[in-house]
């Protein structure tokens, strides 16, 4: 991959229906679509615990973090690349698109400082997205902002079999009114008495302009007299087309008519609007139609840190994320019937890295020009990095089985996509992969309020509460007064929490001392409660003090989570005291 | 420096006049991460008679019902500001110091001006303890507005200084740490000598600003008002607001009559000398001289032509506002100059006094902020636009059908309290609103009659009542003022009134 590919950059005033219809083409000849995006955050440089991935994290409260997340902030650029693998050689066709929000889509939006520094020390165009950004609108804002701005033309006329007698006295009216102006209209053409006279009369008449065509207009005060309007309108002439004007809440506010002076300038009076109408969903969807075309296309998605990307792909550009991890994936999966998320890949075939090409480097063409002042951007290379690694991944294992790995996301922290360029990084990270142990959430307590200096200084603490603390276990201190222990025995987080709430004399110390301890259930609940704010001992606090069960909060289910022994989640496990 | 400013003093009047502009341009200092200018900034405030100042955020309100709104209570707006100065983040601060001098000739006083932008990152640069503090809000309409002014965010993100306030100064205490921050510290310096000196500051409706600058360089903004106005008393105990001037004074308020008293429209009609500079035009007596030091001696500066929401440029303009307000207010700046050893000639003026520490409110309250006493108090000479409000006598409703609208609102209840028994009705959002009582009675009877409905939900009674319009879905709640203020006080940031209500527990 030479570093002078050519990546679309498309901004603003280069997102036209031409540049959709060029996209689409390589995407129907095209196998696969890379997807990758970059957001005002990354959860692998966050540092606080709602933010972060953490090793004990399930695949469900993976979802609720990628929820709230997709909730707090915003996507800046999405980079998007059909490609093709010829046998040797792979064919791709890399966009990088440039996405700001309007007011109206998203009133304010977090920023991790730290990651967009990060961001502008690489050389990010910020300018470039907040000047030139394409907005966008999910399919649901679409259909609410639908339901606002109706239609001009789409009012249906329901005729009253009984009309009162005020409702007979206000046609007649307004049939008046518009059959005079409607004659001078007629005439105005014929009259000999020059321009002046006749901005005079259309200024007496009240007269406006459609663009060309005069028209007038009437004011509405409510549906009823809306429909009465447009029936007068439609009795008087086919050459005059009633048109609702609408406020921002979608009410209607008045019809102006308009005239037309013969059936073919009415015909194209209302083409105009129909294109008009065209342009304006075009605009108003945005970038939202990039990924209606990669949805209805079918084609399988090859994307990594899936989990995160496409919780804000569906709350951007879909609908708000539901409740529920199992909710999310249906959903997803009627909009994107196939993805293959490579961090889940890896996973799978870390063991067989010894039978990956390392030689072979990657034969990549893209058939794009450079632009005539050659100023290409570099920005969006990251989808060409996903193919990369893709190809790399391909070769070695699962032309035959794909089917097998789509729509299963990998729930742990994913390797930077700086580094998959990186030969040896790729594989460190697969070997890696291999020293992940496969621990369930049966194996997990929390506790806090203890009061120690470091974690080794907390072990022994430990030891001395209870005997259970002899055993094989692993600490990791979250967020400075809050620690997770992984016991290795099965069983033993049981015996542990089965002592706490009878308060056997065994751990009285521990619990005289302020310390206390749950089960993975507290963590569940803190996040399926939302209690993201401040410190994590605080959140399950809350929780253990709002659960009147009496129960040891184990948790619901036994699920697998990858807890990484190398992982350190506080820089030097220092504890603050 | 000396030498060159006293060559620049000696030039008569007319070329000074095109020495501060190139064509109407004003020339502001440009300062970014790595540039120099501490030395030459310190000096210059020493010698300011006053320092005028400005501030560019990320935003101003999370939400639309965040914005200040006629019906906030002084608690309701103190928890508005603190959210946004402690949510939103600094992309430019400006300073301007006003150095004053007498002309040769004529000797009347004039002032030199010497507008400085420092661009800010927003980033914190700190690690583990103040996890929270690495992220920050954006209002996207405000990115949008400065977008319009050809703001440059890229310059703010790669070449901002970080800023680091006092409290935090402390918390970072590894020494490696403490290397890479000194140009934060650099900065931070700057306020406290502003501080030291107890220069009078000057801004334009500055009470957001301060409220950043307390945020962002001092410390975390205390949790009353009156808290905070102790704290930033202590800090700067002498500040200025010309918005607070421009409606508290007669002469100014008939001589702005019906003109906008925003910042650049102030500008432009208070100080047309200097506003439209490079025309020809006749000056006024009344009008003070302001020049601009376009060139330092460090040469390698960076200089841009100031624009309208620029923040050094907008604090020029605020300083410059003031010196004419000054003129309308009957002070002379002889003082400034006639004897070195007082140190703060404009802030003893006893003509300027009465307005010294008064801070307008966010909205137009009919109170001021006074700082020197830390209260909020009636203030009789502002144009007070709107009728009282009894926040006693206020219900607050919400996720009601979105098709109740103020008529209808106001109809049902005057079928069930009486025709006048509804003074007014305030939309929050389309999702909520507030009702404002003729009597405090009302508002238990209200919530009574609700509750008792929402018992008897499926009988008869309960469907034909006349207020069963305001609660049908079955969503609605309501509450008294003291529900609107705690649902404020929530940190959440919903976009809607009725979901950010329902997230934050209150009670209903």
């Amino acid at each position: 991959m030479s570093s002078h590919t050519v990546i679309k950059q498309v901004t603003k005033s280069t997102f036209t229906p031409s540049l959709l219809r060029e996209l689409k083409s390589h995407i129907d000849a095209c196998d696969f679509v890379s997807l990758s995006s970059i957001k005002t955050f990354s959860a692998t440089s966050a540092s606080s615990w709602r933010r972060r991935l953490l090793p004990f994290d399930t695949a469900e409260t993976a979802y609720l973090k990628a929820k709230l997340a997709a909730e707090s902030f915003q996507i800046l650029n999405v980079s998007i690349c059909p490609f093709r693998v010829d046998g040797s050689k792979v064919v791709a066709f890399p966009y990088n698109f440039h996405l700001f929000p309007r007011e109206e889509q998203s009133y304010s939006f977090s920023c991790q400082a730290s990651y967009l520094e990060s961001l502008a020390r690489k050389g990010f165009d910020f300018n470039l997205c907040i000047y030139e950004g394409i907005s966008y609108l999910s399919r649901v804002q679409e259909s609410l902002a639908k339901r606002r701005n109706a239609s001009h033309l789409d009012f249906k006329v329901f005729s009253k079999s009984r009309k009162s007698v005020a409702d007979s006295l206000f046609m007649e009216r307004i049939k008046a009114r518009i059959q005079y102006w409607r004659k001078s209209c007629l005439n105005s053409n014929k009259s000999p008495h020059g321009d002046l006279a006749n901005s005079l009369r259309q200024l007496i008449l009240g007269t406006q302009l459609h663009g060309e065509r005069p028209c007038m207009t009437i004011d509405v005060c409510s549906d009823n007299q809306l429909n009465l309007i447009l029936e007068t309108v439609n009795g008087i002439s086919d050459s005059l087309v009633p048109l609702v004007v609408r406020n921002s809440l979608g009410t209607p506010t008045s019809v102006r008519v308009v005239f037309t002076s013969s059936e073919e300038d009415k015909s194209a009076l209302l083409s105009d609007i129909d294109h008009a109408e065209e342009e304006q969903n075009f605009n108003l969807r945005g970038f939202r139609e990039v990924m209606d075309l990669i949805s209805n296309s079918q084609k399988p998605i090859v994307s990594i840190n899936c989990l995160n990307d496409f919780a804000f792909f569906h709350e951007k550009f879909i609908a708000p994320l539901p409740p529920s991890l199992h909710e999310f994936t249906c959903s997803l999966k009627m909009v994107f019937p196939k993805i293959l998320d490579l961090g889940h890949l890896m996973k799978e075939i870390g063991p067989l890295k010894n039978a990956m090409d390392t030689s072979s480097s990657l034969n990549l063409e893209v058939p794009f020009q450079a632009d005539r002042d050659g100023g290409q951007s570099n920005q969006g290379r990251n989808a060409l990095k996903i193919i990369s690694l893709f190809v790399k991944l391909n070769y070695l294992h699962i032309c035959n089985n794909i089917e097998g790995y789509f729509n299963i996301f990998h729930p742990t922290a994913c390797m930077e996509l700086e580094s998959v360029g990186c030969q040896d990084d790729t594989n460190t990270y697969l070997t890696h992969q291999e020293d992940i142990a496969k621990l369930g959430v049966h194996n997990l307590v929390f506790l806090w309020g203890f009061n120690a200096a470091s974690s080794l200084q907390l072990k022994d603490k430990l030891r001395k509460y209870h005997p259970i603390f002899h055993e094989n276990f692993d600490l990791k201190v979250i967020d400075r007064n809050c620690a997770a222990i992984a016991f290795q025995r099965q069983g033993a987080v049981v015996e542990l929490l089965k002592e706490i709430k009878p308060r056997s004399s065994s751990i009285e110390n521990m619990i005289s001392d302020g310390v206390i301890i749950a089960g993975f259930g507290a963590y569940e609940k803190v996040c399926r409660m939302g209690l993201w704010d401040g410190r994590l001992a605080d959140s399950l606090q809350t929780v253990v003090l709002s659960d009147n069960t009496n129960s040891p909060l184990l948790a619901e289910k036994s699920t697998e989570i990858c807890w990484d022994n190398e992982v350190m989640l506080d820089q030097n496990e220092y504890l603050k005291v | 420096m000396a030498a060159r400013r006293g060559l620049l003093l000696r030039r008569p009047l007319c070329s000074m006049a095109t020495s501060t502009s190139r064509k109407g341009k004003v020339e502001v200092k440009q300062v970014r991460r790595g540039d120099s200018y501490h030395d030459s900034l310190t000096s210059l405030i020493q010698s300011a008679s006053f320092v005028a100042l400005d501030a560019e955020m990320t935003g101003v309100a999370s939400t639309p019902w965040r914005d200040s709104f006629e019906w906030d209570s002084a608690d309701v707006r103190f928890l508005k500001l603190l959210h946004s100065a402690s949510r939103f983040a600094l992309l430019q601060f400006g300073l301007c110091p006003f150095i004053p001098q007498r002309d040769a000739s004529s000797g009347v006083v004039s002032f030199v001006a010497h507008p400085h932008t420092f661009h800010l990152s927003p980033s914190s640069s700190s690690e583990g303890d103040y996890d929270d503090d690495d992220e920050f809000l954006c209002q996207t309409s405000s990115l949008h507005f400065l977008a319009t002014h050809r703001h440059d965010f890229n310059t703010s993100l790669r070449h901002g200084l970080p800023y680091l306030s006092r409290v935090r100064e402390k918390a970072v205490a590894a020494p490696p740490a403490l290397r890479t921050e000194s140009c934060a510290v650099g900065f931070r310096h700057l306020i406290d000598l502003l501080s030291s000196h107890n220069k009078l500051i000057v801004g334009h409706n500055c009470i957001l600003d301060i409220a950043h600058m307390f945020d962002k360089f001092i410390a975390p903004i205390p949790s009353t008002m009156e808290q905070f106005m102790k704290e930033v008393h202590q800090i700067f105990p002498n500040i200025i607001d010309t918005k607070h001037i421009m409606n508290a004074n007669q002469t100014v308020q008939l001589l702005m009559r019906n003109k906008s008293k925003s910042l650049s429209s102030a500008f432009s009609s208070l100080c047309p000398t200097i506003s439209s500079a490079g025309y020809h035009r006749l000056v006024r007596a009344s009008d003070v001289n302001v020049k601009v030091q376009a060139h330092d001696d460090e040469g390698s500066s960076l200089f841009n032509s100031g624009a309208k929401h620029e923040a050094g440029y907008d604090a020029f303009m605020t300083g410059c506002v003031f010196t004419q307000l000054c003129v309308h207010l009957g002070i002379t700046f002889d003082q400034c100059l006639s004897d070195p050893s007082i140190s703060d000639p404009l802030q003893s003026n006893v003509k300027l006094k009465p307005y010294l520490n008064h801070l307008y409110p966010t909205w137009n309250s009919g109170t001021v902020l006074d700082f020197t006493t830390g209260t909020e108090k009636p203030e009789g000479t502002y144009k007070q636009k709107y009728p009282k409000v009894e926040l006693k006598n206020i219900v607050l409703i919400w996720g009601f059908s979105s098709v109740l609208k103020y008529k209808n609102l106001k109809g049902c209840i005057a079928k069930v309290f009486g025709p006048d028994s509804v003074i007014s009705v305030f939309f929050i959002d389309a999702t909520a609103a507030l009702i404002q009582f003729r009597k405090e009675e009302f508002v238990k009877d209200f919530l009574a009659l609700k509750e008792s409905l929402e018992r008897r939900k499926d009988d008869p009674i309960s469907i034909l009542h006349p207020l069963s319009v305001i609660f049908e879905g079955g969503n609605t709640k309501a509450g008294d003022y003291n529900t609107y203020k705690d649902v404020i006080a929530c940190n959440q940031s919903k976009v809607l009134f009725k979901d950010q209500a329902d997230a934050s527990g209150v009670a209903c």
